[in-house]
């Protein structure tokens, strides 16, 4: 028995206005979060001048100081120290497993590395307290102590070792699988032709990955990173059991710091008796959604712009 | 007439399969030869062969022997990435490199260290030699993919020339063009001969007539025919070939 035309289009029909609401539920999701924020955070923000809550050095949430820099700067240094210690990692390790690799090494390796992906955060949290940690206090803290006292951001007096750095080497490997995953994926859909055509010319195998490869990929690497620094902004757990959370500007990457993310998880909750206390911590939670909205609309459009004008 | 390449009892195996079989032929310095003979009949696999980017596809395995002015291309002492700049090679379908036009030229240069006045000069003579010059000498910076596909071509064409080879080889390089700008790249390989050996590969058969000073005939992996355009097409000896010529679909 045939179905009529009638009931196949309705079928038609169906499946794609479900379809539509489901993404109309998952993208109206983000403006519901940043709207119940903003309401929270309401009371707060017309009681102090944002200049204040933004530059504000002092967070003394009993005397009605909610200085939000010390975490801003905390939460801009660890997700920086993370993209850089990961970002050329990363890229060669995805150059490597793309171009170099049989396809047996990378058929046992990609899945290893996705896998660090599944690896719960707590987990880093704790290998970075039993390893990162240690690690600064004992070797590198007292390395810097005596050899770079006048090295701007390195230089220190004493480092217990919970610091920005701590951060941002986990934060770092927290971010490998995704960086590299999507960075693999994006050097291997180069199409082939573009290889064969620059090794016509006789350029060697590095020449070709360095001058083709790479440029042809570099919009996709980029998302590649977004995706990265997006994920390192928002890490919370890992980052709050190393970072130190101590809520003063770091001068150092030997320093505490009290990234926002750990602010909100450490204190939501627990002293909600100080007035405006939970306006201040929702407040800082906007901020750190509008950080990440800001940053991936900007990579997508200034950077994209920049790249297809140029490249593609 | 001088031979520049000599290929001497050359077999490909692509994964056990024999692709081309006892190949033997010479290809007469600054003319054109053609390769022509139905799909699949290994036409590419022996262009490819000559400038070793056969090497690129896993699974093959040549014997045999191919000489560049006397000199065995695969012997163990080539330096892979020389002989390719010796013996460029354009593909059926052009492709841009992901950069503007004047660093698509540049590129190969580049990589053998011209720079400053002297890249330029190359630049300019190779898009002049590939008759590209007029149509892009105030648009160099723009990204080649905004080319139209016929100047894509002449593009890869200067890009090829740009490092000076001594040999061109072309895999059908008209046949994802339009009719106009074939004509066009036609044109410019009908001209290279003067300073360059060609050899080109085509599935057109009036091309061949057009462009050709020798046609090889290809047939199932084996050379079934070579010979003088005229003879050939005007007194093929193989029943193959006379099939082929006259347009018979074998």
């Amino acid at each position: 028995m045939y179905m009529t035309a009638g009931k196949r289009r309705i079928k038609d029909i169906i499946a794609g206005r479900a379809m539509l609401v489901t993404t109309a539920f998952s993208t109206g999701l983000v403006f519901a979060i940043a709207m119940g924020l903003y309401l929270r955070a309401r009371p707060l923000l017309a009681s102090q001048p944002l200049f204040g809550l933004f530059f504000g050095e002092t967070w003394l949430p009993s005397e009605g100081q909610f200085g939000l820099k010390p975490f801003i700067v905390g939460t801009v240094w660890v997700t920086a120290i993370a993209i850089i210690i990961a970002l050329p990692l990363c890229l060669l390790t995805a150059v490597f497993l793309a171009e170099y690799a049989p396809q047996r090494v990378r058929s046992i390796v990609k899945p290893l590395i996705d896998l660090l992906a599944g690896i719960p955060s707590v987990v880093y949290g704790v290998w970075g307290i039993l390893v990162v940690v240690p690690f600064i206090a004992d070797r590198l803290g007292p390395f810097a102590v005596a050899n770079l006292k006048s090295v701007p951001y390195l230089s220190t007096e004493y480092s217990a070792g919970f610091s920005v750095l701590a951060g941002g080497v986990v934060l770092a490997i927290m971010v490998f699988p995704v960086i590299i995953s999507v960075s693999e994926e994006v050097l291997r859909a180069v199409p082939a032709e573009q290889r064969e055509a620059a090794l016509a010319l006789g350029a060697t195998k590095f020449e070709t990955i360095r001058k083709v490869v790479i440029r042809k990929a570099l919009p996709g690497l980029l998302a590649a990173v977004v995706l990265g620094v997006s994920r390192a902004l928002g890490e919370t757990m890992a980052v709050l059991m190393v970072a130190g959370n101590v809520p003063m500007a770091p001068k150092s990457v030997f320093d505490a710091c009290y990234p926002l993310p750990a602010l909100i998880a450490n204190n939501y909750g627990e002293v909600m008796s100080i007035p405006m206390y939970d306006s201040a911590l929702l407040g800082s939670a906007l901020i750190l959604l509008i950080f990440v909205l800001f940053f991936n609309i900007a990579a997508r459009t200034v950077f994209g712009r920049m790249l297809r004008e140029h490249i593609q | 007439m001088k031979a520049q390449i000599e290929v001497r009892n050359l077999s490909l195996a692509y994964r056990g399969n024999l692709a081309l079989k006892d190949i033997g032929v010479d290809i007469p310095e600054k003319q054109v030869t053609a390769i022509i003979g139905p799909s699949g009949c290994g036409k590419s696999s022996l262009l490819r062969c000559l400038n070793r980017m056969i090497d690129l596809i896993p699974g093959t395995k040549v014997r045999g022997k191919v000489t560049l002015d006397g000199e065995d291309i695969y012997g163990s002492r080539v330096d892979v990435m020389d002989l390719r700049k010796r013996v460029g090679m354009i593909c059926q379908k052009p492709v841009p490199l992901p950069m503007s036009i004047y660093e698509n030229v540049a590129f190969g240069p580049r990589l053998y260290g011209v720079h400053g006045k002297a890249l330029k000069h190359a630049v300019e003579r190779s898009l002049r030699s590939a008759g590209l010059w007029e149509e892009v000498k105030d648009r160099l910076k723009e990204p080649a993919i905004r080319l139209s596909i016929g100047q894509q071509q002449r593009l890869c064409l200067a890009r090829g020339l740009a490092v000076e080879p001594e040999v061109l080889l072309f895999d059908e390089p008209t046949s994802s063009l339009d009719p106009v700008s074939a004509r066009h790249v036609e044109q410019q390989v009908a001209e290279l001969k003067r300073d360059y050996t060609v050899v080109i590969v085509t599935h057109d058969l009036h091309q061949a007539k057009r462009v050709a000073d020798h046609v090889m005939f290809l047939y199932l992996g084996e050379l079934i025919e070579n010979g003088t355009t005229t003879q050939v097409f005007e007194s093929p000896q193989d029943y193959w070939t006379r099939m082929y010529v006259a347009g018979a679909g074998i």
